[in-house]
This record gives C-alpha cells, sequence and structure tokens, in this order.
C-alpha cells in the first residue's frame, strides 16, 4: 500500500466558543475590578491582570488544543499512521498495533468529529471522515475494526476515571498507556 | 444518578476541607514566619520578642471586628484552631488520596470566588490580606487543577468541564491578586 496523505480542516466553533468564554470571564472580573476599586492604578493594573489571565487561559484552552494539537495532515502507510502537526511541531508516528481507539464524536452543540489515540488521557482530534477512513486502514491492516471508544477498548475505564483519583486510575490502567 | 450524588457530595465536602486546610496551612504560615521573626528580633536585642505576634493577633481580631481583649473571643480563637487542626489532618489525608480530581478542581476554584468576595466586601486588615491571600491560594490551586484536567481528560466533554471550572478559578485569581496588593497597601497606609 503506498503512503496516503489526508489533510486535516480546523475546527473555528470550539475556539470562538472559548474566546467568547474567556472573553466574558474577563469583562465579569474587569466590571468588578471597576465597582470595587477608584484608584486608576488599581483599575489598570486589573486590565492587565486580567489581559494576562485571559491570554494564557484561551491559548491553553482553546488555541492549544483546538489548533495547535489538531494535526494539518494525516499519513497513512502499511506501519501505521503518520499525524503531521502545525507550526513545525515534531509529527507524531503510531504504529498499527499502538493505536488505542479510532473514534466518532458528536460535541455538545451536535458537531461530528472523530479523534485518534495511541493513550487513554491523551487524543488528536480529527476530521470525521478521516476517523471513518482510518478505521477502514485499520481493519484492512489488523483484520477488525478499532474500537470506537474508551467503553469498547476496556469496559469499565470510564466509569472507574470518575470514582478513582488521577492517580490510582493512571496505574490501574498503566498497559494503555501510550509505549515510549 | 450515582455517579451524580457522588461527583454533588465530593463537592460539598471538597469545599469543606479545602477551607479548613487553607485557612490552617495559612495560620501555620504566619506562626512560623512570626517565631521566625521574633527569634531574630531577640538576638538584636529586643527584650520582648512575642509582642510582635501578639500584635499580629490582635489587628487580625480587629479587622473582623471584634475586641482582642475580650478573653472568651480569645479563647475560642484557639478552641476553632484546635478543632481545624484535628479536622483537617483526617480529611486533607481523605481528600487527597481518594477524593474525584474534577471535583476537588472545582470545589477549590469555588473556595477561592466565594473568599475572594467575602475578603473584598466584608473584611478589612490584616484579616482581610489573610482572606486574600487564601482565596488566592486556592483560585490558584483551581486554576493548576483545571490545567492539569485538561491535559489528561479522556474526552471533550471533560475537558469542556474542567475548562468551564478554570473559568471560575480564572476570575478568581484575578481578584486575589488585585486583593493581595489593596490590603497590603490599605496596611502600609494604617487603614
Amino acid at each position: 500500500m503506498e503512503t496516503k496523505t489526508l489533510v486535516n480542516s480546523i475546527k473555528y466553533g470550539p475556539i470562538m466558543t472559548w474566546g467568547f468564554l474567556t472573553t466574558l470571564a474577563v469583562l465579569i472580573l474587569e466590571f468588578w475590578i471597576f465597582v470595587d476599586y477608584r484608584d486608576t492604578s488599581f483599575r489598570i493594573l486589573g486590565i492587565i491582570i486580567g489581559f494576562a489571565l485571559g491570554s494564557i487561559w484561551f491559548y491553553y484552552v482553546g488555541i492549544k488544543i483546538h489548533y495547535l494539537e489538531r494535526p494539518k495532515s494525516i499519513e497513512v502507510s502499511d506501519e501505521g499512521i503518520k499525524l503531521n502537526m502545525r507550526l513545525g511541531k515534531r509529527p507524531v508516528i503510531i504504529a498499527w498495533p499502538d493505536v488505542r481507539t479510532i473514534e466518532l464524536i458528536t460535541s455538545f452543540t451536535g458537531k461530528q468529529d472523530g479523534m485518534i489515540r495511541n493513550d487513554i488521557a491523551w487524543y488528536y482530534p480529527i476530521d470525521r471522515s478521516i476517523a471513518l477512513e482510518l478505521r477502514g486502514a485499520y481493519h484492512q491492516h489488523m483484520g477488525k475494526y478499532p474500537p470506537k471508544n474508551l467503553k469498547e477498548l476496556c469496559p469499565g475505564i470510564v466509569e472507574d476515571r470518575l470514582s478513582m483519583s488521577s492517580s490510582q486510575w493512571n496505574r490501574k490502567y498503566e498497559r494503555f498507556k501510550k509505549k515510549n | 444518578m450515582i455517579i451524580a450524588a457522588l461527583i454533588i457530595l465530593n463537592v460539598v465536602t471538597n469545599v469543606f476541607s479545602f477551607l479548613v486546610g487553607m485557612i490552617l496551612s495559612t495560620l501555620v504560615t504566619f506562626i512560623v514566619v512570626e517565631a521566625f521573626m521574633s527569634t531574630i528580633e531577640y538576638l538584636q536585642g529586643d527584650i520582648d520578642p512575642t509582642e510582635n505576634f501578639s500584635t499580629l493577633l490582635s489587628s487580625f481580631i480587629s479587622g473582623q471586628g471584634g475586641d482582642p481583649n475580650d478573653g472568651y473571643l480569645s479563647a475560642a480563637i484557639d478552641t476553632v484552631i484546635g478543632v481545624f487542626d484535628i479536622l483537617c489532618v483526617g480529611i486533607l489525608a481523605v481528600s487527597l488520596n481518594a477524593y474525584l480530581d474534577f471535583p476537588k478542581t472545582l470545589a477549590a476554584s469555588i473556595c477561592g470566588l466565594a473568599i475572594a468576595i467575602y475578603a473584598s466586601t466584608v473584611a478589612s486588615g490584616l484579616g482581610g490580606l489573610l482572606l486574600s491571600v487564601i482565596g488566592l491560594e486556592l483560585s490558584l490551586y483551581g486554576v493548576w487543577e483545571a490545567g492539569k484536567g485538561i491535559r489528561g481528560a479522556p474526552d471533550f466533554n471533560t475537558k469542556t468541564a474542567y475548562g468551564l471550572s478554570g473559568l471560575v478559578a480564572l476570575v478568581a485569581t484575578g481578584k486575589g491578586i488585585l486583593g493581595v496588593f489593596d490590603s497590603l497597601q490599605g496596611l502600609n497606609n494604617g487603614d
């Protein structure tokens, strides 16, 4: 099988939603500060702090998750999957046996997307059409379809996440963690 | 249903344990710092170095609207601190080992915000500073845990929940930072 390259699109919806929510939180903070302090220097300091905290949070939940960590393109070959990341980040290579799940997901707002995991606590968001294609490629190489979610990978894993501390959960499901 | 009840129970219990733990840890920090400062003063020739700590405690009680010369009030404070001490050891030990990650994060954010509101509206003087520091500590912890939660969450929905919890902590952190500056400025001006 020759290497096939699939281009992964960017989802602007979540980025804009987090931008809106973060801006709203910062505006609430600024309003609170404006009402609480009459001193101009405190108000200016409040604006600086609000802007700094808001920017950091938006980068972390909006830009990093939905842009930087969303692969730019995906190369499918006989060995496995190569995820080419954005802004020159090192590509991620996942051999077929190391694929944990290839999922088709529906967000709160009903938007459909996909994701691929090589670790139970880490995943890469991909387009739904690419996820479908990767599931087919996995079937072709491994003789079966990959698990479609964590529950199928290991029954009880999601329920345990809600009833255990993270260290206990990580220890119990160590075998599903990413291989170095 | 059971999981939802468990999460709510954890949030409530964590709110309590965080308040207790943070108040105690801040008091202990103050006492250690004061003991250190008193030792330095004693070595420099001050004949009554403990006066420093008494002044600190008196201003704390006055800051909350109390009378530092009231014997009943002092006895009550000693009792409350003693009870906090006993409770926090057990509760925090359980909290850190067995409690769920998300309720812990949300509880820290809610507590940080509640304390920031209280510190900015009611408390003044050294008491206000103390509360602002506690609020800031909790809010920062809330931001930190939410960040960790987003990183390790198994799905989009959990990431979103941690993200929203982090936004609450973010507002409390911003106000907490300003609250600490404000309290310090107030103390310098003798308010």
